[in-house]
């Protein structure tokens, strides 16, 4: 784990070096940045922050229903939390439907607390002076599955054409770049603005790109959920907003996840 | 015989499974494009017919990875696009 923070710190650090290389607000910035770094690796990854507020989440009564989450099944039966996210996504004979961890929580939050899915759904995603339940959960539930391997089943026929149609998508060129996610990600050693950017089609890239979501990002002060992750993508390559816990992000997250099996899940992460 | 008509109807059987579960390259894109018209919302000037394929885009995202395009669907689509 400290390794991984200190080669991202070191990347941080390069890039911010380069980035100071200009003058006034950018030199600021980078300094900045490399203030809230240091900040950051002192303390440990603050998002140990959203993982303790998770746990209080998930054991709080909330609801009409008033009552908790521990009951909740994320894959391996009632309340059972530790290396849950390891087997996701996965077909759930409750729902009919192959879920991931976003929307396991959401169906967890309507079956067993009563909300509505549009009142789970509500706040996806925490913002400048907005602390969300979703991250905080998602921060908790991953937590609990650091330095397990990974195990997407897969077998199940809607897994199965949930990944057939995560890989299509993956795949899928459209719009007005005409980019698909393998434009970007389907290449070895592509950069963007000194960015690396994994080959996901390639195992090892794919284990730890992976296994290395959700992360706190310092640039943004935030935890970011895989469903984050993808929604921040789909902006780069310039399609709509892909919708919270849409079929398209599930069937997607499968593809990547099943990809990404045999590798040591490391997260909530800490990046840039 | 009796061994040859053993196997024969497994493997009938399997080959029939095997049609209805796997849908073929052409129901599988449908597919994909429903299911992402589902998943997006309009944001601004990214409407949902973003996602729209023309001819050149749709051969060009079924021939990935390990399938190559025939050669004459690649020289035909370089044809087109060069009488544009
Ligand atoms: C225009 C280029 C571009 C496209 C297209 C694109 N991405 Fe990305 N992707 C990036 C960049 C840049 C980063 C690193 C971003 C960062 O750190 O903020 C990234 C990061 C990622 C990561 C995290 C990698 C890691 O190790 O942290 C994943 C997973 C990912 N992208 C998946 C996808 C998927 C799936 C798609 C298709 C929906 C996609 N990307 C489309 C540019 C792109």
């Amino acid at each position: 784990m400290r390794k991984t923070w200190e080669k991202a710190a070191r990347a941080a650090l390069a890039a911010a070096a380069l980035a100071a290389t200009g003058v006034g607000a950018q030199q600021k910035s980078a300094i900045e940045e490399i203030e809230r770094y240091r900040a950051a690796l002192g303390d440990g990854n603050p998002a140990e922050l959203w993982e303790a507020r998770g746990d209080a989440i998930w054991k709080e009564k909330r609801g009409p229903k008033n009552a908790s989450l521990e009951q909740c099944d994320l894959g391996l039966g009632p309340g059972i939390v530790r290396g849950a996210y390891t087997v996701l996504p996965k077909y759930f004979a409750d729902t009919n439907k192959v879920e991931d961890l976003e929307s396991r929580l959401v169906s967890c939050m309507v079956m067993l607390q009563g909300f509505t899915p549009e009142q789970a759904k509500k706040d996806p995603y925490g913002g400048p002076g907005k602390k969300v339940a979703m991250d905080a959960l998602v921060a908790f539930v991953t937590s609990e599955s650091r330095g397990l391997p990974m195990k997407v089943a897969g077998t199940h026929p809607k897994e199965v054409e949930a990944y057939d149609l995560g890989r299509q998508i993956f795949f899928h060129r459209g719009g007005p770049y005409d980019f698909s996610c393998a434009t970007c990600h389907g290449v070895n050693n592509q950069r963007i603005r000194l960015q690396d950017l994994p080959n996901l089609l390639n195992p090892r890239d794919a284990k730890k790109a992976y296994t290395s979501w959700p992360a706190y990002r310092v640039s943004q002060g935030e935890v970011r959920s895989f469903q984050w992750r993808l929604l921040d993508c789909f902006r780069q390559q310039r399609f709509p907003e892909l919708e919270f816990t849409s079929p398209a992000s599930i069937a997607l997250t499968m593809f990547l996840a099943k990809n990404s099996n045999g590798g040591t899940f490391d997260a909530p992460a800490i990046k840039r | 015989m009796k061994t040859i008509k053993m196997l024969a109807i497994p493997a009938a059987v399997l080959a029939l499974a095997g049609c209805a579960t796997t849908p073929g390259p052409d129901e599988l894109r449908t597919n994909a494009i429903a299911m992402m018209k589902a998943s997006f919302k309009e944001k601004g000037q990214a409407k949902l017919d973003r996602i729209d394929q023309d001819d050149m885009q749709r051969l060009c995202s079924e021939y990935v990875a390990e399938k190559v395009m025939p050669r004459e669907t690649a020289q035909a689509l370089e044809r087109r696009r060069s009488r544009r």
